[in-house]
């Protein structure tokens, strides 16, 4: 290990990076934001510039791959989730929320 | 199994990547599979509010389901939590405009793949911020409504979660509006100039 410790670190993350590139390994990247870590985008990772130099700079590619999928899964969830809540208010005596997507109710005569 | 296995090295390499960049020198990312004449940073953006919004999505989902157990669920007195009533049916409600709004902000996002225009930031925005009205409104009723202070808590934890994600999808649109809201999340702002995300703190 070098003195400040750095270079090892820098060198498993070139490690690290050039096996996801050989396994079309998925990269998240994420936020942490109180504690928790949020993930927000996932890509691949293609291809590696410079694993380690002595500026400790590590340059990848990344292919983002999801997206149409994520939405069909938000627009699926939460379809369901309405469903649900509608069943509930219904129980309550409470008008239903209209579903996105599908056309609105006609008023009761 | 493929999946599981995706899902498992990508969770792994989170944590290692987090010790990687803390010093937050020299480490770029580059996108690709732009289209032809769209800047990469519009490109990431546009990913970054779908991610932003699927996690609020299911931690929408993950508070409705609570919700509805609270009102199932006995309190010391032997009466529900959270018993039918104003408050339960106000909380069903502004959770089930929250999934209105979260879909509706999903068909939007699939009609424009790849897109971050100030088109597409106006139409979001319509979305977006009431959300954030309905996750107040969420939180006023809860004070009343929730009788266990414990539950209250947790309710209270989802509606951060969910505000975290809408709020980040609002610090990716750069268009001036009346009330710009100023975010924590710079790291955020720092990935979308295309240079390091773990900078985080």
């Amino acid at each position: 290990m070098s003195p400040n410790g750095s270079t090892p670190i820098v060198a498993s993350a070139g490690n690290f990076l050039s096996t996801l590139e050989k396994v079309n390994g998925e990269l998240v990247l994420a936020v942490q934001v109180a504690g928790l870590l949020k993930p927000i985008i996932v890509g691949v990772v293609k291809q590696i510039k410079s694993a380690i130099s002595p500026t400790q700079e590590i340059e990848y590619t990344v292919v983002l791959t999801t997206g149409q999928d994520k939405l069909d899964k938000i627009i699926d969830l939460t379809d369901t989730d309405l469903d649900e809540i509608n069943a509930e208010l219904t129980r309550l005596g409470h008008p239903p929320l209209q579903k996105p997507g599908e056309p609105e109710a006609p008023p009761e005569p | 199994m493929r999946r599981l296995c995706s899902c498992l090295l990508a969770l792994v390499l989170v944590i290692p990547l987090g010790f990687v960049t803390s010093s937050c020198g020299g480490k770029k990312i580059k996108v690709t599979n732009v289209p032809v004449g769209v800047p990469e940073q519009r490109v990431v953006n546009w990913f970054a509010a779908v991610g932003a919004l699927e996690d609020a999505t299911s931690v929408t989902d993950a508070a409705k389901t609570s919700v509805i157990q609270l009102n199932k669920t006995l309190g010391p007195d032997g009466t529900p939590i959270l018993p039918d009533g104003s408050a339960y049916a106000g909380i069903l409600t502004s959770i089930g405009k929250a999934f209105q709004l979260e879909n509706e902000a999903a068909r939007f996002l699939k009609t424009v793949p790849k897109t971050w225009d100030e088109s597409t930031q106006k139409q979001l925005l319509s979305w977006i911020d009431p959300i954030l009205a309905e996750l107040q409104n969420i939180n006023t009723l809860g004070v009343t409504g929730i009788k266990n202070p414990q539950s209250l808590q947790r309710i209270n934890g989802f509606i951060t979660q969910i505000r975290t994600s809408i709020q980040l999808i609002r610090g990716l649109i750069t268009i001036v509006t009346s009330h710009e809201l100023k975010l924590p999340l710079y790291p955020v702002a720092t990935l979308l100039r295309g240079e390091v995300i773990y900078c985080v703190t």
